[in-house]
C-alpha cells in the first residue's frame, strides 16, 4: 500500500532541537490498536523524531482512533 | 438545457483507489487470499470474477494457477496476456450453465439493483459442488438502511441473515463464514487519512467473507446456520 500525504503546508522552517537538521517529508509507520498505517511526516533525517502537526492530531488522528476503538 | 452529469459513484473515485490500491475493497488481495483457501477449489479450473474493476483479483488468481474470467459493466482493456474480460451484466452471465468451478464477488453485491437475481446467476454458472466466494459489507440487523448521498456500497449493504436468505433461496449452502469488519475500519481509517471521508459513515456497518458451495441443482428449502 503507497504511503498516505496526510499533511499539507511547509514545514522546512521546522528543525531537529538536538540535531539541528532541517525536518523533511518521510514515510512514517503510525500503528494504533494493531493497524498500521504509513503516511508521510516531517522526520529529522538524522534521528528520526518525528514531527505530528497539532492539527493533524486533533484532526485525522483523533478521527481515526475513534473508529478504530469503534466509539 | 442539458442533464447535469451524473455523481460519480464511491468506488469509482480516485481517492478509493489511492486509499485501497488496486483491489478497490476493505482487505484488499489478503481477503482474496482467504477466500480462495476456504473454496478449496483445484488447480487450473475455470473462475469468474464478477465485477473485476481493474482486475486485481483477476491477475491474482491467475498467478494462483487457476484460469479467471472477469466480468464488469464497463471492463478495463486487459494488457497483453492477462486474464480475458467480458463486458456484461452480473444480473444476466453470459456464460453456460455450469461453467465455473468458483465464482468470487468481492464487495459488488451491495451494488446490483437485484442481488437475488445476481445469485440465481452465480448458482447457474457454477458447477455442481462449485464454490461461491462473496465477500461483501454488511449492516446490523437492527439497523436502517443509511442514506445514499454518493453511491457507496454502505448504502446497499445487506444484514447478514439477508444473505443468508438469500443462499437458502438459491440452493447455496454457507461452508465457512467470517468476519472482516477491522479490514473495513482500517479502509475508512485510510480514506479519512486522505481527506476523502469527513466522518465515519461505516461505523455500524461490518464486513464479511463467506464461501457457499452449490451442491446440487435443487433449492435448498431451510435457512442454513449462521457460523
Amino acid at each position: 500500500m503507497s504511503t498516505l500525504k496526510v499533511v499539507e503546508g511547509d514545514f522546512s522552517g521546522w528543525t531537529c532541537a538536538a540535531c539541528g537538521q532541517a525536518l523533511e517529508l518521510r514515510p512514517v509507520d503510525l500503528e494504533y490498536l494493531g493497524s498500521r498505517f504509513n503516511v508521510e511526516l516531517p522526520a529529522c533525517p538524522a534521528c528520526g523524531l518525528v514531527l505530528v502537526p497539532e492539527d493533524l492530531a486533533q484532526g485525522k488522528m483523533a478521527q481515526v482512533e475513534k473508529l478504530l476503538e469503534d466509539k | 438545457m442539458t442533464k447535469p452529469p451524473a455523481p460519480v459513484p464511491f468506488w469509482a473515485k480516485p481517492g478509493l483507489r489511492r486509499a485501497a490500491g488496486e483491489a478497490l475493497r476493505p482487505g484488499g488481495l489478503d481477503l482474496t487470499r482467504r477466500g480462495l483457501a476456504l473454496a478449496e477449489v483445484a488447480a487450473g479450473v475455470r473462475v469468474l470474477d464478477a465485477g473485476c474493476g481493474p482486475g486485481a483479483t483477476l491477475d491474482f488468481l491467475a498467478g494462483q494457477g487457476l484460469r479467471p474470467c472477469g466480468l464488469d459493466l464497463t471492463p478495463d482493456q486487459p494488457a497483453p496476456g492477462a486474464p480475458p474480460r467480458v463486458a456484461g451484466d452480473a444480473a444476466a452471465l453470459p456464460f453456460a450453465d455450469g461453467t465455473f468451478a468458483a465464482v468470487f464477488c468481492e464487495c459488488v453485491l451491495s451494488l446490483v439493483p437485484d442481488p437475488s437475481r445476481v445469485m440465481a446467476e452465480f448458482v447457474r454458472v457454477l458447477a455442481p459442488g462449485g464454490a461461491l466466494v462473496l465477500s461483501d459489507l454488511f449492516r446490523p440487523e437492527t439497523a436502517p438502511r443509511p442514506p445514499d448521498p454518493d453511491g457507496s456500497c454502505a448504502a446497499g449493504a445487506f444484514s447478514f441473515a439477508e444473505v443468508l436468505g438469500m443462499f437458502a433461496e438459491h440452493g447455496l449452502y454457507p461452508r465457512a463464514v467470517e468476519n472482516h469488519t477491522r479490514q473495513l475500519r482500517e479502509l475508512a481509517a485510510r480514506l479519512l487519512f486522505l481527506g476523502e471521508l469527513d466522518d465515519c459513515p461505516t461505523c455500524a456497518t461490518g464486513y464479511y467473507l463467506l464461501v457457499a458451495r452449490k451442491t446440487g441443482d435443487a433449492p435448498c428449502s431451510t435457512t442454513p446456520a449462521s457460523a
